[in-house]
């Protein structure tokens, strides 16, 4: 009896000495991403964190130690700050807005069998592997109001009377930044739902015609909820991207005219590396990182949400 | 175990390149140490510059080729990399900020006071005392190197702007070169007989500054001057004459649209469009400097009738340009400082002025019989520039006030006032603000 239960100690000793090791074989073997995580991810974001409630100025060096939430203050404060969030908030909207709907439309015709479909497919992708510096400046002229083809053509066709200042207007620039916008990112929609509309029975569809569903019944009844799932991910991969973008709208209008395209991450290089208030710069960034993490939050507790209906 | 010592090298070798990344410093000068070890056995060192493009692809070939002579006389390797101007501006922040800068940097003024308030340029004094060309170069271009007396770049290029006109379509227009604002705005009709626009306005980037900079000289005024206290400030506000005059000078820009001198679109040009408008023929007139010569090359046809006038002054003022005097920087942090200077001080020397910079040097021994050399250099007595203070925000402020009057509606009034406002807001963030 007593043998045994010395058995049973060893044997489960032997069970804990074999976990301990595997724990720390994991451990090993997760320490280059841990380094990796900590030094290229954690640092930086933390010393922007820390740099959001410092005074931290590149020429005013007597603007030093911690600044409570001055820094937020003097962002909240700037005159183009409810500007620049409402150009933030339509930019991100109506080019996600545009791209998938841009998109969705592109995947529904792309998915209908017509002879040359895969050389158009192939076609359509192109404005997504263009880089953004070539794709803005090949817009910027074309839209030139004295050179640009888009303008001859608008003039000589009489569609307008005298060219328009697409980047230059106030009125016009937005909407032209957020077309070429959506010009250039919706064959990545459009890619993602032909995958996943060629994932759909066609026995589903089929019986649904049978039934007497007609097009759109299909399209809003079965296609679009099978499509939920990578709509959800893409849009929200989009969201974070199209408001966190810098370089799109810094090689088309540098923000202008007049601040009539600036967004909030202009904003703060105008703030780092214009006016050389790192600490302000900071402030915003660690503004705009909360706002990316509540997003995710939401994303998360809905992807699970839509995991669990599915199981 | 195998496994165990494959992580455990993984997470060395991760561990040793993320520092030796990380270290950014420390890993430029290791390779620079091992550039610097090829140039020992040469005898020199390594000098690591960024320089702005140049402004044409053959002034581009000529540096090239004075920077490898360069390298053959002196036994140092030169490491040279091209940048546009705000990328060129941005990476010495960063650079400077990791205490990682190159050994010398082509620039711009505007950035002498930024520079040298960030305390990043070494105070060349002393090696500039010392060099024997010293005196080619004037007491005006010495000034604009200086900041509390100490020396802090080597200028390699300076133009002052001058007013081109294209005679032919002056002619057409039947109208002469302008000499007034008055005049410029009495061009109402111009554009109906000669089928462009009369005058050229820069109102966004580095030049909408520079422009609106003459044209407050013109009226005596500064855009802030030092007080007693050694810190700047601006004074419009406590000078109503001044706060009249500087109105005055955002009511120009206004009737210039208004009055359909200059085209609307112009609220949104920066340098690059007008200076293309003009070598193109888009445009009559336009306040520029000397380099719209390489244009001569690339427009032929356009740029052959070009005239060069003094720019138009209000009639109650007085004449002024800008005077652009670029400058090198060697900065502190550098490792070859005294290789650095050498290599400035060929640029500026005078064979690699004549070859380079013929029409727009700096030095008072060099200069060409052509008109945008002659021409040019016959207006530098009326030149002005910036106050050597930190000018990033108030450049921007520069440009925002030139938008209230031509974008948003503001009067010239308002424009002004706040103007004077923003740029005494910049002044105090940067320190540099005085209260007095």
């Amino acid at each position: 009896m007593e043998r045994d239960g010395r058995k049973m100690a060893a044997k489960q000793k032997r069970v804990l000495d074999r976990r301990k090791r595997d724990r720390k074989t994991a451990f090993i073997m997760l320490l280059p991403a841990l380094i990796f995580l900590a030094l290229l991810i954690a640092y930086p974001l933390g010393k922007v964190v820390h740099d959001a409630f410092s005074y931290v100025h590149l020429i005013n060096h007597s603007l030093r130690g911690f600044a409570g939430l001055d820094n937020f203050k003097t962002i909240i404060e700037d005159e183009h700050f409810i500007n620049d969030t409402k150009n933030t908030l339509v930019w991100t909207i109506f080019s996600v807005t545009g791209e998938y709907i841009v998109g969705m439309l592109g995947a529904v015709l792309l998915n209908q069998e017509f002879r040359g479909r895969a050389i158009f497919r192939a076609f359509v992708f192109i404005p997504w592997l263009v880089p953004i510096i070539v794709a803005g400046m090949t817009w910027d002229w074309m839209l030139n109001p004295d050179f640009g083809i888009i303008n001859y053509l608008l003039v000589n066709l009489h569609i307008v009377k005298e060219p328009i200042n697409f980047m230059g207007d106030v009125r016009y620039a937005m909407p032209t930044v957020i077309f070429v916008n959506i010009w250039r990112s919706f064959p990545y929609y459009m890619i993602s739902f032909l995958a996943a509309m060629q994932s759909i029975p066609k026995d589903l569809l089929e019986a649904a015609s049978i039934d007497g569903s007609g097009m759109f019944t299909r399209f809003f009844k079965i296609v679009l909820p099978q499509l939920k799932s990578v709509s959800l991910v893409i849009l929200f991969i989009h969201v974070i991207w199209t408001s966190i973008n810098f370089d799109f709208i810094w090689v088309m209008t540098e923000g202008g005219p007049n601040y009539a395209t600036e967004t909030l991450p202009i904003m703060i290089y105008r703030y780092s590396m214009k006016k050389f208030n790192v600490g302000a710069a900071s402030a915003l960034s660690t503004m705009m990182f909360v706002t990316m993490t509540i997003l995710f939050v939401f994303y998360y507790r809905k992807r699970a949400q839509i995991s669990n209906e599915n199981n | 175990m195998r496994k165990k010592a494959v992580a455990i090298l993984l997470s060395l070798a991760m561990a040793a390149s993320l520092v030796a990344c990380s270290a950014s410093s420390g890993g430029n000068k290791a390779s620079t140490e091992s550039k610097e070890e090829e140039g020992q056995t040469k005898g020199g060192t390594t000098i690591e510059v960024w320089s702005s493009s140049p402004t044409s692809e053959e002034q581009g070939e000529v540096i090239k080729k004075q920077i490898a002579k360069y390298e053959e006389e002196s036994g140092n390797e030169v490491n040279y990399t091209e940048f546009s101007y705000d990328m060129l501006h941005d990476k010495v922040l960063s650079s400077a900020a990791g205490k990682n800068t190159p050994d010398l940097v082509w620039g711009l003024p505007e950035w002498v006071g930024e520079f040298y308030n960030m305390g990043i340029l070494e105070d060349l004094t002393e090696r500039y005392e010392s060099w024997e060309d010293a005196s080619s170069l004037s007491d005006a271009v010495k000034k604009a190197m200086t900041i509390d007396g100490k020396l802090v770049g080597v200028p390699y290029e300076m133009t002052v702007r001058a007013y081109l006109c294209h005679e032919n379509m002056l002619k057409k227009a039947g109208v002469k070169a302008p000499t007034t604002w008055d005049d410029v705005l009495a061009m109402t009709d111009f554009k109906e007989k000669a089928g462009v626009y009369p005058y050229g306005i820069a109102a966004v980037g580095a030049r909408a500054p520079q422009e609106l900079l003459v044209y407050l000289a013109q009226y005596e005024l500064e855009i802030c001057s030092a007080q007693d206290d050694g810190k700047y400030k601006n004074t419009w506000k406590d000078n109503s004459e001044e706060l009249e005059k500087a109105e005055k000078v955002f009511q120009f820009y206004k009737d210039c649209i208004d009055k359909g001198v200059t085209d609307p679109n112009s609220r949104a040009w920066g340098y690059e469009e007008t200076d293309e408008n003009f070598s193109t023929g888009l445009c009559a007139t336009y306040v520029c400097g000397n380099w719209l010569q390489e244009k001569e090359t690339t427009n032929p046809d356009e740029m052959e009738d070009v005239l060069i006038e003094p720019i138009p002054a209000p009639i109650d003022g007085q004449e002024a340009t800008y005077m652009e005097c670029k400058p090198l920087f060697i900065f502190n942090t550098s490792k070859n400082k005294e290789e650095a200077f050498d290599l400035a001080a060929a640029v500026c020397g005078k064979e690699w002025q004549e070859d380079v910079y013929a029409s727009r040097s700096p030095r008072s021994d060099v200069q060409t019989d052509s008109k945008w050399s002659k021409d040019f250099s016959a207006l530098a007595d009326t030149g002005v520039t910036f106050p050597p203070v930190t000018l990033g925000g108030i450049s921007q402020a520069m440009i925002d006030s030139i938008a209230m009057v031509l974008q948003e509606g503001k009067t010239p009034k308002e424009a002004a006032e706040w103007l004077s406002d923003a740029v005494n807001k910049s002044l105090d963030d940067s320190g540099e603000f005085s209260a007095s």
